[in-house]
């Protein structure tokens, strides 16, 4: 297959081949961001043993997998997992239709604790945009599609409900609509269109999706893709994952690193988001949990059994989640726990949360 | 394992929580004296069960050694002594122990973290849960009428509470007697309230104290926060059916004190070690009962924990682990815990886990809480 051929070449050269490949629809370039404090062979070298894994060079493999249900197929997906250039962070390349990528993520996924999957928060998410649009002063960024999440009542009580927007809009009209309706963001699709002074091309030169899970569908110019919105997702992930490094007591000789995550709203002063939170939390995946307390405020500790992190929370205040972590706790361990909670809880915004 | 009936659970959580409450309630009140609003006094200190020397006077211990929960020096010239109470048994004759352990400690006790190891002015003071604090203060009241030596010239009694409002408070207020410095005297005249989460964002990691923790609540830390993270480094042993990892009670001790104990406050020869060898053995010997350890003939370990992942709440089941009796736990423990398990080898990739990926029948898998394997958020 020529983009195994592509995937394979010399990883320095990788960019340079995607950059001029025309990919047909079904057909997507499709990108995740991914961190590791291993080298990449060594991340997958499990997998090897296990055999759905072929190693073809340090960089580039080749999935056997099945996709798909009743039938399902057997496909052998090649793609790449690129060094992007800031310490452990690594982009996943593959030219795929949307199952088969779907059945990589899933595989990627599983590979954590190894590989730990970047997630961005919709400040995260928003802000790496705004970023980039000013750091692409030649090009115009329209939005084009948006899905999100929205709270609704309904007669049941607060329901989530899913929402999927095509527009053509600025995107900062986009986002005083999404304040509006108190929507997450999960995935932005934009088109950057070329501008000379203060005309625009109609036709798009880069159209790009975006989404929570730092991944990255392009079609049109790879170059413009991998030099902006690509960067500027990975630096996202880079900054955040260092933020949570070195938080385990054994890696700080025993003194506390506490993070706090802040909510704009007095969530707490309803006591029963506090046993809602209590609730969510006893389901974390893959976790071990003792509650010590879950009303009128919540103090529970669990731990990450894939990688032993362990971590003491607290929701003592109306508005804020104290997060302890504990002898040991991995930045990866972090990101998963916070992201959780912010999927599964509400997001809000992670702070320092030394002595006060 | 069976469930714990709710009033148990309850009781079992409740115990848990009165001693992080007691620790926190202690490092509030140590707090309030040392600290201004905005910083450590100069030449302040404090210590939990610090070994304090009795003067010659001393009218119940002379020339002995005490150790009081808390020793808070505000500045070279003046301290507090305190013992903290929780709870008090519901015999009021059984109330005279404590007049008399806090008589012995209103004493010019040494210890104190000044050049002579001396204090110019200190009081002695009895921290009580709000609840029995009127009916101690009475019961004292009746004693001194009896023996006016009965209570020190400089105790008084202070009553605390945690407040669960909007923001969650530890509450001090002087119930009975005086403190001797004019500061720390009108605030507690009015009542103190101190943020819990301004002590546990000050004092993050500090978990235990000079007393025992309850036993199901020591065992529920370890076994997530001291074996979980090394269940890493070792291989699942499929006729254990468990992580078997060594460890010795020196060695978890030393690291709790460090992380979060006795070596986390100041430390010299007075201070004490907690928490202590002695009742990590006793959760260690407990996980033998339960066989989820075993004792190890010789050599630098002396227990081979045998990890196992529970699904349930780890404190509850600990809990309940404690009620049940030795043989039924033996019969009980292949149960609760038998997971499909793979063997393993090497390091925590290869812990037993599960995931939605289409090769899961090719990678070792154990069940997780939902039989529905989401990726990992």
């Amino acid at each position: 297959m020529f983009v195994e051929e592509i995937l394979a070449s010399a990883a320095d050269a990788v960019p340079g081949h995607l950059a001029q490949l025309s990919v047909p629809d079904p057909f997507r370039l499709r990108l995740k961001v991914l961190y590791s404090r291993d080298t990449i062979s060594a991340a997958l070298a499990n997998q090897h043993k296990l055999g759905n894994v072929h190693e073809l060079k340090p960089h580039a493999f080749r999935l056997d997998v099945s996709v798909g249900r009743a039938p399902s197929r057997r496909v052998r997906l090649p793609f790449a997992i690129l060094d992007a250039g800031r310490p452990n962070m690594f982009v996943a390349i593959a030219v795929c239709a949307r199952e088969e990528w779907q059945a990589l993520v899933r595989f990627l996924d599983a590979l954590y604790p190894q590989l730990v999957p970047v997630y961005l928060s919709q400040r995260e998410l928003i802000g790496s945009i705004k970023t980039l649009r000013h750091s692409t002063p030649d090009l115009d960024l329209r939005v084009r599609e948006m899905s999100a999440t929205e709270k609704i009542e309904t007669e049941t009580g607060k329901r989530k409900r899913s929402v999927r927007e095509w527009t053509d809009e600025d995107l900062d009209n986009l986002l005083i609509h999404v304040e509006d309706r108190r929507q997450i963001i999960n995935s932005l699709r934009f088109d950057f269109h070329r501008r000379i002074n203060d005309k625009v091309d109609v036709i798009p030169t880069l159209s790009c999706k975006v989404t929570r899970k730092a991944i990255v569908e392009i079609s049109g110019q790879f170059a413009v893709a991998w030099d902006t919105v690509i960067a500027d997702v990975v630096a996202a992930g880079a900054e955040k994952l260092k933020f949570f490094s070195k938080r385990g007591l054994r890696d700080r000789n025993y003194a506390a690193s506490p993070l706090a995550i802040h909510f704009k709203k007095q969530v707490f002063d309803d006591l029963a988001e506090v046993r809602r939170f209590v609730d969510v939390m006893r389901k974390y995946p893959h976790s071990a949990y003792a509650v010590e307390h879950g009303n009128p405020y919540a103090h529970l500790q669990l731990s990450d059994r894939y990688d032993g992190s362990s971590f003491e929370l607290w929701a003592v205040t109306s508005d804020e989640i104290l997060v302890l972590p504990r002898l040991r706790a991995t930045e990866g361990a972090v990101e998963r726990l916070i992201h959780y909670i912010y999927d599964e809880f509400r997001e809000g915004e992670v702070t320092d949360a030394g002595a006060a | 394992m069976p469930e714990l009936p709710e009033d148990e659970q309850r009781r079992a959580r409740d115990a848990a929580e009165d001693y992080q409450s007691t620790v926190h309630a202690m490092l509030a009140f140590s707090a309030f004296v040392v600290h201004d609003a905005t910083a450590q006094r100069p030449n302040s200190h404090f210590g939990f069960g610090r070994r304090m020397t009795t003067s010659e006077a001393n009218v119940v211990t002379p020339s002995g050694t005490v150790t009081p929960d808390i020793v808070a020096q505000k500045s070279d010239s003046y301290g507090v002594v305190a013992e903290v109470k929780r709870s008090l048994p519901s015999d009021r004759t059984k109330w005279s122990s404590h007049v008399g352990q806090i008589r012995k400690y209103d004493d010019d006790l040494t210890g104190w973290w000044t050049s002579d190891r001396r204090m110019a002015i200190s009081d002695t003071t009895l921290l009580l849960h709000q609840t029995r604090s009127r009916a101690f203060v009475n019961v004292l009241d009746d004693e001194r009428k009896q023996n006016a030596e009965v209570v020190g010239p400089h105790t008084s009694v202070v009553e605390f509470n945690r407040s669960d409002e909007r923001q969650v408070n530890y509450f001090f207020r002087l119930e009975w007697g005086d403190v001797r410095d004019a500061d720390l005297s009108g605030r507690l005249r009015e009542g103190v309230a101190v943020p819990i989460d301004k002590v546990i964002r000050t004092f993050a990691n500090v978990k235990f104290y000079d007393a025992d923790p309850p036993l199901h609540s020591l065992l529920a830390f370890l076994w997530i926060d001291y074996f979980g993270p090394l269940v890493a480094a070792v291989a699942y042993d499929e006729n254990l059916k468990a992580f078997p990892i060594d460890v010795s009670s020196a060695a978890i001790a030393d690291e709790l004190q460090r992380a979060y104990g006795s070596q986390l406050l100041e430390k010299d020869e007075r201070s004490v070690e907690f928490p202590s060898a002695k009742v990590i053995r006793r959760a260690l010997d407990a996980l033998v009962t339960m066989k989820l350890a075993m004792s190890l003939p010789a050599g630098t370990s002396e227990y081979r924990v045998l990890y196992r992942q529970f699904n349930d709440d780890v404190l509850l089941r600990f809990a309940s682990m404690l009620k049940t009796p030795a043989e039924s736990v033996t019969a009980q423990t292949t149960l609760p815990f038998d997971e499909p398990q793979v063997a393993v080898t090497g390091s925590a990739a290869e812990i037993p886990r599960g995931k939605g990926v289409s090769n899961r029948g090719t990678k070792p898998a154990a069940r997780s809480k939902s039989r529905k394997k989401p990726p990992p958020k």
